[in-house]
């Protein structure tokens, strides 16, 4: 294969995960962006959705594409019951609150799941995870095609949401300004508890179709938290369309980094493109 | 003798201009009354002043020195203090400390630092409230703290953003007191007010922005028979008021 | 009104006693208990204290929450380790060339990001954090992922920091938190820790108020990073063994934080009084659950951080003073 060849197949790889990568970062910026609030076990909730996937597959055979949406409702209802318990009580209290909650929270679901399942790795072997398609030279893996068509579809299914939707432009206008929503007779409570449903169900189906590249473990969530915050700040935090082309350009980055330095050190150059982002763009891209 | 000389000061936000071709000078001792309508740049041009936005252009002179674009904390080291339209107390702590936080600006020593802070609440009559913590503290009497803690910095000069918006007329009588006992210690003060009603009763003179100009100034008398500023701002209130 | 303040002065002295006799009981305590398990214990309570304290000064009273502190702590142990193997330098002069190492790492690698507000600067630390553990990680010369281990130079020698016993390593961590305790002490009643806990409440205010708020966020990363680097070097000769993901990696750098935060943030006695509660909670899951439940300690960890944040924002410290304060108002009220 020549050089040219496996740069294309490099850049291919690095746009299919970031597309996973986007809708991960979405759930967590949709969250900011209505309500000001950062979800650190967002990375957890999307380690549950994983095992979710893998215990309906092993203990009934179901296929993770045809539990998605039972995983997805689960992570909404589980995203809504946080919201209501957890985080509606200290929201409006000072930041330090506000983060060790969440992170109370993610310590709490990280253990837990450590203490039921064991820290194995597990992989969920489904018919199609080895199936490799060709474009011409370039190979692609079925698990990473499927995954990041279907967060496509949802990325783009979650944008019409709020486009076209009373819904979706209530919790947009609530996002632009809160009080002048509540004047305008939204129910910003109602509002506020369907977003943190919405971002986690967005992780619950990330979560879905991580488990079709991606070995399940407890302690997963961390890298995909860190990723999805890095995404936002890159990308633009609370912008909708600052998550997608985070999203990729991360996905980018990962990959390329793996392709032109050593696979070792992606994390690091991603983590180095975060920092000098905050540095000259805090706002990111897409920020304004 | 000329305390501050404000220069030919420009500011401008994204193309919107909020303070243009601003001079003024003040004399030491006195009381300046800054009025105009909402959004006339009053705020920004006190912002300037104390370091918190650069200028575009323009010179600010403090007791014959350059002071211009100079740092926050530098401002307030060289002697110019100030208080925020809506007061921001740092709130887990008491009145007294707060106040403290002040008065180590000219001091290292925390028990010199008290000592600062005791006279500074005093001067205001806060000092019932001294253990108080901050954000338990009503707002008319927030602002009061933030003018005691920006007094224990110990400026030669004081900028009062708004210190009677929002107050009950027993608290607007009560903070008129506290403005007449700071100036009696020979602090000059520059004071931005919404309403001709105070200002008059206080400034020495008065200095009247519009759309980030100088429209007039002169003695409160002059200024409130000057038909620019009938027309304006007083105008504004008639037509609001029919 | 006289009444009130001798009750207050003996309220004080009451207090000085409690200390005192914790203080006494604590100097003789490895003298009543034999059992190398009370040792250990006791001396993860003043390691755990000490590591918490550090990060309280930056996150706790200036108000910047760090998730990256295991790199401080991780460096300063990698530093004493590294002169002492390579070159069989005293960890105490480790000890110091550590603080300074990472007072400088800390300056370049940290202080662009301390403009940073809020929740970013919280997730830019999780990153910088990273970035230096897996330089470590892959780094050869300082024993990539396996790490270092510290061969047993003297059965006993304090030059070499090293001893057979767990007395003195009790004597040793105990002193280094009371001295740290007594310039926190210090700190907190003087400019510098006035300042710092200004900048945590309003900055716009602070800057009004004459703070150099830059000036100020660096002394608080510079003292919270050394703090950190000291009690690294205690943690690689104590367990004489480091790598890069015990010393730098996401459990060291949550556990410097959990005491302070569930004892009450940004307060003297907080770390500390969190540091007794949560050490023997993990023991006594370690002892009554075994192996099997390995960790199970962090899930309590993580209710109790839950519990804190919404019922007691001040953590355990501000709830007690909190508790104590209406009770000696009420029994003024009643006399």
């Amino acid at each position: 294969m020549s050089w040219g060849m496996l740069f294309l197949q490099t850049i291919t790889n690095g746009l299919l995960i970031g597309a996973v990568y986007a809708l991960i970062a979405l759930g967590l910026n949709v969250i900011y962006g209505v309500m000001d609030f950062i979800n650190f076990a967002h990375g957890e909730f999307i380690m549950l959705s994983m095992y979710a996937t893998y215990f309906m597959f092993v203990l009934l055979g179901w296929d993770p594409l045809l539990s998605l949406p039972i995983s997805m409702l689960m992570l909404f209802g589980l995203g809504a019951i946080s919201e209501i318990f957890l985080v509606k009580p200290i929201l409006g209290e000072r930041m330090v609150i506000q983060v060790f909650t969440t992170y109370g929270l993610l310590l709490f679901l990280r253990n837990i799941a450590t203490f039921f399942w064991s820290s194995t790795w597990r992989t969920l072997p489904t018919s199609y995870s080895d199936v490799v398609l060709s474009l011409g030279e370039i190979r692609i893996s079925l698990g990473y095609a499927l995954s990041s068509l279907v967060a496509l579809i949802f990325t783009i299914g979650l944008y019409m949401f709020f486009k076209k939707t009373d819904t979706g432009i209530a919790i947009r206008a609530t996002s632009q300004d809160r009080e002048t929503a509540k004047l305008m007779g939204v129910d910003v409570n109602k509002i506020y508890m369907l977003t943190f449903g919405l971002g986690s169900a967005c992780a619950g189906v990330a979560g879905v179709l991580l488990t079709l590249v991606y070995p399940i473990q407890p302690e997963v969530g961390e890298i995909f938290c860190v990723l999805s915050f890095v995404i936002c700040v890159v990308g633009g935090m609370g912008n909708f369309m600052g998550a997608i082309l985070g999203g990729f350009l991360i996905g980018l980055t990962e990959s390329l980094a793996g392709f032109l330095v050593a696979p070792a050190y992606k994390h690091i150059i991603v983590f180095i493109v975060f920092i000098i982002t905050l540095l000259i763009r805090p706002k990111g891209l897409m920020g304004k | 003798m000329k305390l501050l000389d404000v220069d030919n000061v420009t500011k401008n936000f994204k193309g919107l201009v909020a303070v243009k071709n601003f001079s003024f000078e003040l004399e030491k001792g006195k009381l300046l009354g800054i009025i105009g309508p909402n959004g006339a740049g009053k705020t920004t041009l006190f912002n300037l002043i104390t370091g918190f936005y650069p200028v575009d252009s323009g010179t600010i002179t403090f007791k014959g020195e350059d002071i211009t674009n100079l740092k926050p904390h530098e401002i307030c080291r060289k002697g110019i203090a100030r208080t925020f339209q809506i007061p921001k107390p740092l709130g887990a702590i008491s009145v007294l400390d707060n106040i403290m936080i002040g008065a180590f600006n000219r001091v290292t020593s925390t028990s010199k630092a008290r000592k600062i802070a005791e006279e500074s609440i005093s001067l205001v009559a806060l000092s019932q409230y001294g253990s108080v913590k901050a954000n338990k503290l009503p707002v008319a009497f927030q602002k009061t703290l933030a003018i005691a803690s920006s007094l224990a910095t110990q400026p030669k000069l004081l900028l009062l953003d708004e210190p009677f918006a929002g107050l009950s007329p027993t608290d607007t009588e009560r903070t008129l007191i506290t403005v007449d006992n700071i100036r009696k210690t020979g602090v000059t003060i520059i004071l931005i007010e919404h309403l001709m009603r105070i200002i008059m009763k206080v400034a020495d003179r008065i200095v009247v922005m519009h759309h980030g100009e100088k429209i007039s100034e002169g003695k409160p008398e002059e200024v409130a028979g000057d038909p620019k500023v009938i027309k304006a701002y007083l105008g504004e209130k008639y037509a609001l008021r029919k | 009104m006289l009444r009130i303040k001798m009750l207050r002065s003996s309220l004080k002295s009451k207090q000085l006693e409690l200390l005192l006799m914790t203080l006494i009981a604590l100097c003789i305590a490895p003298l009543m208990s034999k059992s190398t398990y009370f040792l250990h214990v006791m001396i993860m309570i003043f390691f755990f204290a000490f590591a918490n304290n550090a990060w309280n000064i930056l996150s706790g009273y200036v108000g910047l929450v760090s998730f990256g502190h295991g790199a401080f702590l991780g460096l300063g142990a990698y530093t004493s380790t590294l002169l002492l193997l390579n070159f069989g330098v005293s960890p105490w002069i480790g000890m110091i060339a550590g603080v300074i190492l990472t007072s400088i790492v800390a300056a370049a690698l940290f202080l662009p990001l301390l403009k940073l507000s809020g929740h970013f600067f919280a997730l830019s630390t999780i990153a910088v954090r990273e970035i230096i553990r897996l330089v470590f990680e892959y780094t050869p010369y300082v024993g990539g992922a396996m790490g270092l281990t510290i061969p047993i130079i003297a059965s006993s020698s304090l030059y070499y920091f090293q001893f057979s016993s767990k007395i003195p390593y009790y004597y040793i961590a105990l002193t280094l938190l009371l001295v740290q305790i007594l310039i926190l002490y210090k700190m907190e009643r003087s400019k510098v820790g006035y300042y710092f806990i200004a900048i945590r409440e309003n900055e716009e205010t602070a800057k009004a108020l004459g703070v150099d708020v830059k000036r100020y966020k660096i002394i608080a990363l510079v003292l919270s990073a050394s703090f950190s680097a000291v009690i690294g070097t205690f943690y690689a000769q104590y367990f004489l063994y480091i790598h890069p993901n015990s010393t730098m990696g996401v459990l060291i750098s949550v556990e410097m934080l959990l005491s302070a935060v569930i004892g009450g943030s940004g307060t003297l006695l907080g770390p500390v009084i969190g540091a007794f509660v949560l050490i023997p909670v993990e023991t006594v899951c370690r002892v009554y659950l075994g192996g099997m439940w390995e960790g199970f300690h962090l899930v309590i960890y993580g209710i109790l951080l839950i519990s804190v944040s919404i019922f007691a924002p001040g953590g355990i410290y501000g709830k007690a003073s909190g508790l104590l304060e209406t009770l000696r108002s009420k029994w003024r009220k009643g006399k």
